[in-house]
C-alpha cells in the first residue's frame, strides 16, 4: 500500500509553492528534470497559467444510500419491464418518468418525476450521470468473489464503512482521511490564501476534506462564517473590550497539553478565518430573491455560490466545497419520502448551475453526488435496503462536462442467473470504480496523473492514469 | 511517568490527598529536579496568587465566604486548596451531569475513607428512585394545552400528543434539580450508544421520546439482556430503525425482511464488526481481523425481527385496535412492540387470521440455527440472547461507557476489567450493568490522581454536558417556578442535544479523533466531532448568551401564550464576591472548574475582571466581573477537557 510519504509531501509542497511564486520556475524545472512526476506536476499545477485560473469541486453526500434505481430508470419498455418486475411495489409508473434526450439503441431513460431542475440540466448538456459506479477493489469483481469474500471492500452494505469509502476513496482500509483533504495536502498550496482551507465544508466536520496536513473551515449553510458573537478588538465598550482581550490572550498562548492546543486551536484558526471570510463575504454577489428556492438545500448551494463569488478577494484558485444532505436510508416509505427529497437536490443543482452561469464560473465549477450506497433493487414492503453500485450526477457548464449522457454501463435491472452483476435481493456489483469516478475529478483539479496513486493507492488496479486522457470521459478537459 | 509516583500513591493513605501533594510541587524547586512534569498542564488553586495583592484584599471580606477566598497563609499551608474537595469534583464529573457543592460536601462529609465514599455514594444512587421523565412530560403537556386553550386555540387544534419541545421541557425540568444523578449520566450514555433520533418522525412524538429515555433509566443498572430487549422492542426503535411493520418474505412480491435493525444492533449496539478479545483489541487470524459477522447473517437475523408491529393504540386518535401495518401516528409509542404471528392461538381476539406476518422456515446467524418455534417472540428471545451472549459485548460496550463517563483513550487493561465485570459481577451474572458502572468509577484508572499528569488520559466534554454542570451551578429563577428549556438556541450553536444526532452513528464514533497532535500520537477524541470550526465558536456564543447579555440560561418557544417561560441566571450572591477578583476566580476554580484552572487561566480572567475597576461609576464593576469571568471560565481548555 502506498501512502503520501514525508518526501512526496516535501515535494508537492515545494513545487506548489513554486507554481505560485512563479519566478525562477524554469529554471528550476530544468534542474530537476529528472524527478519523478516532475512534468506532470508543472503541466497540472496549472496554478502558472494565468491569474484567473480558477477550479471548484462541490460534493454533495447524499448520506444514508440514495435508492439511485429509482432516480435514474429505464424507460423503454423492454428495460423498463424489466425494472417494475424486479422493483414491484417500488417501481415508479413508467408514464411519469422524465424522459431524457439520451438513448442507447432502443434503451432510453427517464428521471424521477420530482426532478424537472436535473431533466433540464441533462437535456442541455449541464448534467451527466455516471451509472453504477461504487467501491471496487479490482475491476474484475464477480459473484464468485462476493460469493467467496474475496477481493471485496470491508463493510459491503454497511453504512459507516461505505459512507466512509466513497470519502476516502480506499475501500479496503477504514481511515479517516479523505481524498479532499489529501488533494489539498498536494496542490492547496496553489491558493495565494493559506489562512483559509481550501477545503470549504457546510456540515462540520468530515472525513472527506480531512488530510495530513489540512482540515475543513466549517461555515454555516445558512449565511457564511460563524463568528464570535460581540467580539470586537475596536470596541468602546468595556465589556466587550474585556472580554475580547481575554478571548485573544486565551487563543494566543502556546499549549503543551495537546488537549488544550487542540480545543484551543480550533478556536483560533476560526476565529482568525471568520475575520477574512466575513470581511469578504460582505461583497459576496446579491443573488435575486427567486434566484435560489427557499428550502435548505437550495440555501447551503446559495452559501457556496456567494463565496464563489469572492473567490478572488480571498484568494482562492482551488476550493471543494462539501455539504451532506442526509436522510436518505429509505427502509420505509421510500415512495413518498424519497420524492421530495430528490425534488430539493433538484431544484438545488439547477439554481446552483444558474448561479454559476451569472458568475461566468459554470465551465470551473463541477458539481458531484456521493451517497453510501445505491439500494436493494428488492423491496421490503415499502423500503429498500442496503446495496452497492449506484448511479452518480454531475453537473456544470457544457464546456466543462459531456452533459447529456449517461456514462458508464447502466446495468441490467433483472435478477439471478440471467444477471451476472446481482448479488443477492438486487445488489449490483459495480461497473465503474469509486477509483476512476474521483480520479477524473482529482486529474481535472490540478493533481497529475502520476500522483494519483499517493491518494488512491488501489488506482493502477482500475486503469492507468495518464495525461490528457480520463477513464470515463464525463469531463472534457 | 506514572511510575514515578507509585511509592507515594501506592500508600492509600497518600492516595487521596494527592492532587494536594501535587499543588505543592511548583512551590518546591527541588521537584522540579526530581519530577519533570508537564506543569504546563497542571492546576493548582493558589499557586497564582503569589503576587500578594488580591490575596490580602480579600481578608477583609465576609466570614461566609471565608472558604472561597484567598488567603496567603492557607495558599502555602494547603488548606486553602482543596485538594480532597476537587478529587470528589473529579469524581462527580465523571459520574454526573453537574453536581454543586452539595454533593462534593456530601461525599466529603461522609467520614468515609475516599474509596469508600465514591463506593457508598455510588451504591446509593443505585438504591435511589428513578427520576423519570413521562410524569413530568404529562404534566408539562397538560398545563401547555390548557395555556393554549385559554389563549384561544380551538380544542380540534391542540396538540394531540407531545413533540420533541415537550420532551426537552421534561428533561431538563427533571435534570434542572434532580439527586438521582448517576441513573441519568448513564441513561444519556445510554442515549448515545442506542440511538434514536428527532431528526426523524420522531420529532413529533414527545410521548415516545420520553418513554424511550425513562426505559434506559430503568434498566441502567439493570441487565443488558433485558436492555437490548427493551430496546429491541420499543416503539421508537422499530420506527427508527424500520424493524416496526417488517414482514416476511414472499416471493411474488420480491419481497424480502428487513435487514436495517438486524445490521445496527450487532454493529452498533452489541459486538461490533470484529471479533474482540476480552481487552478490547481485534484478535486475529493469520495477521486478518476476524469479521464478527457477514450479510448473511444479517439476512438470518433480518428473518428472526421479522412480524413485529406496535402494539397499542391511542384511543383519542383512533377507534381501531392494533393491527397490522398501523401507522405511528395512532400508536402509542409508550407500549412495547407485539408479535404479529397467528401460528399460536391468538391471544387477543380482534387479530386477523392472514396477520402471520414471522417468516417461517429456518433462521441462522452467528453460526446458531433458531430452534424453530411456532412463536416468533420465542424465536426473537433466542436470538436476543446469541446476540447477549457474544463474548464481544463486554469489551463492546464497557469502552463505549469508559469513554462517555471517564476518559476516550481507556488502556486495555482497564477495558479488560470492566468487560470482566460485565462477563461477571461476581455472583456469576452476566451483564450486570450496575457493577459494570460502578467498576468503570472505582477502576484504578478513573480514581487514582495519578492519571490526571497524562494528557492522554483525558476526554473532551461534550458540549451539552458543559452546559448542564455549569447549569446546576447557578443559581436559575423562574417566577413561576418553570424550569422549562426547548434547548434550540444551544442546540444550534452546538450540534447536540439529546435524542438530537444526525444519524444512529451518534454525533461522534468511539475512533474518531481530531486531526493533528492528537491523532499524531494514536489517540482518539470522538468529542472533537462537536468541536469544529462552526459549532466550536458556537459553544462559545451560546455561553456568551448565557452569562453576558441578560443571562439567559433556558427558554421556550411559548411566549405568546404563557408568561414567563424563560429561565434567569441570579447573580446576587456572586456580587459580593465579586469585589474582589481573586476571591470570585476562587469560587470559579471551586464550583465550575473543579479546580482544573490553569495559572494562566487564572491570569487571563484576572486582568479581565480587574478591568472593571470599581473607581469608575458608570458600570457596575461587580456585575460585569461576574458575567465576563463566567463566562471565560466556560470557554476555557481547562473547563472543557477533563481527566
Amino acid at each position: 500500500m502506498k501512502y503520501l510519504s514525508k518526501t512526496d509531501y516535501s515535494r508537492r509542497r515545494f513545487f506548489g509553492q513554486m507554481s505560485c511564486a512563479g519566478m525562477g520556475y524554469l529554471t528550476f524545472v530544468n534542474s530537476i528534470l529528472n524527478l519523478k512526476g516532475m512534468n506532470a506536476a508543472a503541466m497540472a499545477n496549472s496554478a502558472v497559467s494565468g491569474a484567473d485560473d480558477y477550479k471548484a469541486i462541490v460534493c454533495v453526500l447524499l448520506a444514508g444510500g440514495n435508492d439511485s434505481y429509482n432516480m435514474l430508470v429505464p424507460s423503454d419498455n423492454t428495460h423498463y419491464g424489466e425494472y417494475s418486475n424486479t422493483r414491484k411495489n417500488l417501481a415508479l409508473s413508467q408514464g411519469s418518468l422524465l424522459d431524457l434526450s439520451y438513448s442507447e439503441g432502443a434503451k432510453t431513460w427517464g428521471v424521477h418525476p420530482s426532478m424537472g431542475g436535473v431533466r433540464t440540466l441533462f437535456n442541455t448538456n449541464r448534467a451527466a450521470f455516471i451509472s453504477n459506479v461504487g467501491t471496487l477493489l479490482n475491476k474484475t469483481t464477480t459473484k464468485e468473489n462476493y460469493d467467496n469474500g474475496t477481493n471485496l471492500p470491508i463493510g459491503l452494505f454497511s453504512h459507516a464503512d461505505q459512507i466512509q469509502q466513497w470519502q476516502t476513496g480506499i475501500p479496503d482500509q477504514r481511515l479517516a482521511k479523505g481524498w479532499a483533504g489529501k488533494m489539498a495536502d498536494l496542490i492547496g498550496d496553489m491558493n495565494p490564501n493559506q489562512n483559509i482551507s481550501m477545503n470549504i465544508s457546510l456540515s462540520g466536520s468530515n472525513i472527506f476534506q480531512t488530510g495530513d496536513n489540512s482540515v475543513e473551515y466549517a461555515i454555516d449553510p445558512q449565511g457564511g462564517a460563524v463568528g464570535m458573537n460581540g467580539y470586537n478588538p475596536d470596541t468602546d465598550w468595556i465589556v466587550d473590550s474585556m472580554r475580547t482581550t481575554a478571548i485573544d490572550s486565551m487563543l494566543g498562548q502556546y499549549y503543551e497539553d495537546i488537549f488544550h492546543k487542540t480545543y484551543i486551536n480550533v478556536l483560533k484558526n476560526s476565529k482568525e478565518a471568520f475575520i477574512e471570510f466575513n470581511e469578504a463575504f460582505e461583497n459576496a454577489h446579491n443573488f435575486a430573491p427567486g434566484d435560489f428556492a427557499d428550502n435548505p438545500v437550495s440555501e447551503a448551494f446559495k452559501t457556496i455560490a456567494q463565496t464563489i463569488s469572492v473567490r478572488q478577494a480571498l484568494g482562492f484558485k482551488r476550493q471543494v466545497f462539501f455539504m451532506t444532505f442526509g436522510g436518505w436510508d429509505h427502509h420505509d416509505g421510500l415512495l413518498a419520502n424519497q420524492a421530495g427529497m430528490l425534488g430539493a437536490l433538484s431544484q438545488g443543482l439547477l439554481d446552483f448551475q444558474n448561479a454559476m452561469e451569472t458568475l461566468n464560473t459554470d465551465d470551473c465549477v463541477l458539481t458531484m453526488t456521493i451517497s453510501d450506497f445505491a439500494r436493494t433493487l428488492n423491496p421490503n414492503s415499502d423500503g429498500s435496503d442496503h446495496a452497492w453500485g449506484g448511479n452518480a450526477l454531475v453537473t456544470g457548464g457544457p464546456n466543462l462536462i459531456n452533459g447529456g449522457m449517461i456514462h458508464g454501463n447502466y446495468p441490467s435491472l433483472t435478477q439471478g442467473a440471467a444477471n451476472p452483476l446481482e448479488v443477492y435481493l438486487g445488489r449490483l456489483i459495480p461497473t465503474l470504480s469509486t477509483d476512476e469516478y474521483f480520479g477524473e475529478i482529482a486529474q481535472w483539479f490540478g493533481v497529475p496523473p502520476n500522483d494519483l496513486d499517493l491518494i488512491f493507492p488501489n488506482i493502477g488496479e482500475m486503469y492507468t492514469p495518464s495525461a490528457g486522457s480520463y477513464p470515463i470521459g464525463f469531463i472534457k478537459n | 511517568m506514572r511510575k514515578r509516583f507509585l511509592p507515594f500513591y501506592s500508600d492509600p493513605r497518600y492516595c487521596y490527598n494527592f492532587p494536594l501533594m501535587l499543588k505543592y510541587i511548583p512551590t518546591l524547586a527541588v521537584a522540579w529536579i526530581v519530577l519533570p512534569l508537564q506543569l504546563d498542564s497542571q492546576n493548582y488553586l493558589g499557586a497564582g496568587n503569589s503576587d500578594g495583592i488580591s490575596v490580602t484584599a480579600s481578608s477583609s471580606h465576609l466570614e461566609s465566604i471565608w472558604i472561597d477566598s484567598a488567603n496567603a497563609i492557607k495558599t502555602i499551608d494547603g488548606s486553602g486548596m482543596l485538594a480532597d474537595y476537587f478529587d470528589v469534583c473529579r469524581f462527580l464529573n465523571q459520574a454526573t451531569l453537574g453536581f454543586d457543592s452539595s454533593h462534593v460536601n456530601s461525599i466529603l462529609n461522609s467520614g468515609l475513607p475516599p474509596m469508600q465514599a465514591y463506593e457508598a455514594w455510588i451504591d446509593a444512587q443505585l438504591a435511589g428512585n428513578a427520576d423519570y421523565l413521562t410524569p413530568e412530560l404529562n404534566t408539562i403537556f397538560e398545563q401547555i394545552k390548557d395555556s393554549l386553550s385559554a389563549g384561544g386555540v380551538h380544542d380540534t387544534l391542540l396538540p394531540r400528543r407531545p413533540g420533541w419541545q415537550e420532551f426537552n421541557y421534561a428533561w431538563w425540568s427533571v435534570h434542572s434539580f434532580t439527586e438521582d444523578l448517576l441513573r441519568h449520566r448513564v441513561a444519556t450514555a445510554f442515549s448515545e450508544i442506542f440511538v434514536i433520533s428527532r431528526f426523524s418522525d420522531l420529532e413529533g412524538y414527545g410521548d415516545g421520546l420520553a418513554d424511550y429515555y425513562d426505559m434506559f433509566l430503568c434498566n441502567a443498572f439493570g441487565n443488558y439482556r433485558e436492555l437490548i430487549d427493551s430496546i429491541t422492542l420499543h416503539a421508537c426503535m422499530g420506527h427508527y430503525l424500520s424493524h416496526a411493520n417488517n414482514p416476511k418474505t414472499v416471493d411474488s412480491l420480491n419481497q424480502h425482511p428487513d435487514e436495517n435493525y438486524a445490521r445496527e444492533i450487532m454493529q452498533l449496539f452489541s459486538i461490533g464488526l470484529y471479533e474482540l478479545n476480552q481487552d478490547g483489541s481485534r484478535k486475529t487470524q493469520g495477521g486478518e481481523e476476524i469479521p464478527t459477522y457477514t450479510n448473511a447473517d444479517i439476512n438470518g437475523l433480518a428473518k428472526v425481527l421479522t412480524g413485529l408491529g406496535y402494539g397499542g393504540t391511542l384511543p383519542h386518535l383512533t377507534s381501531d385496535p392494533p393491527h397490522w401495518g398501523m401507522g405511528l401516528w395512532e400508536a402509542d409509542v409508550t407500549v412495547p412492540m407485539i408479535m404479529y404471528d397467528v401460528d399460536l392461538p391468538p391471544i387477543q381476539p380482534w387479530w386477523d387470521p392472514d396477520e402471520d406476518q414471522h417468516e417461517d422456515g429456518p433462521k441462522t446467524f452467528l453460526g446458531h440455527t433458531i430452534t424453530p418455534n411456532a412463536s416468533g417472540m420465542v424465536e426473537l428471545n433466542e436470538a436476543l440472547d446469541v446476540i447477549a451472549d457474544h463474548p464481544n459485548v463486554g469489551p463492546f460496550i464497557s469502552r463505549r461507557l469508559i469513554q462517555r463517563l471517564v476518559k476516550s483513550n481507556p488502556s486495555p487493561q482497564y477495558i479488560s476489567d470492566v468487560a470482566g465485570v460485565f462477563n461477571n459481577d461476581g455472583t456469576g451474572t452476566r451483564g450486570n450493568l450496575g457493577a459494570v458502572v460502578k467498576a468503570i468509577l472505582l477502576h484504578d484508572e478513573a480514581r487514582d490522581p495519578s492519571y490526571q499528569l497524562d494528557a492522554a488520559n483525558s476526554r473532551l466534554q461534550e458540549p451539552l454536558w458543559r452546559y448542564t454542570h455549569f447549569l446546576r451551578n447557578v443559581e436559575k429563577y423562574n417566577p413561576n417556578g418553570l424550569y422549562w428549556n426547548n434547548n434550540y438556541f444551544v442546540f444550534e450553536n452546538i450540534h447536540q442535544d439529546i435524542f438530537a444526532s444526525p444519524s444512529v452513528f451518534n454525533f461522534f464514533l468511539p475512533d474518531d479523533t481530531p486531526h493533528g497532535d492528537i491523532q499524531d500520537q494514536g489517540l482518539v477524541a470522538p468529542e472533537f466531532k462537536l468541536h469544529d470550526a462552526r459549532s466550536s465558536v458556537g459553544y462559545i456564543n451560546a455561553s456568551h448568551q448565557w452569562t453576558v447579555p441578560w443571562g439567559q440560561l433556558m427558554n421556550t418557544w411559548l411566549g405568546d401564550y404563557m408568561d414567563h417561560t424563560e429561565v434567569d441566571w441570579v447573580i446576587d450572591d456572586l456580587l459580593p464576591l465579586a469585589e474582589d477578583s481573586e476571591t470570585y476566580l476562587n469560587w470559579l476554580d471551586k464550583h465550575i472548574l473543579g479546580g482544573r484552572m490553569t495559572d494562566r487561566t487564572r491570569f487571563i480572567i484576572r486582568s479581565a475582571l480587574n478591568g472593571f475597576n470599581p473607581d469608575y461609576h458608570w458600570h457596575n464593576h461587580a456585575e460585569n466581573r461576574v458575567r465576563v469571568g463566567m463566562h471565560l471560565a466556560l470557554l476555557s481548555a481547562d473547563y472543557s477537557i477533563t481527566r
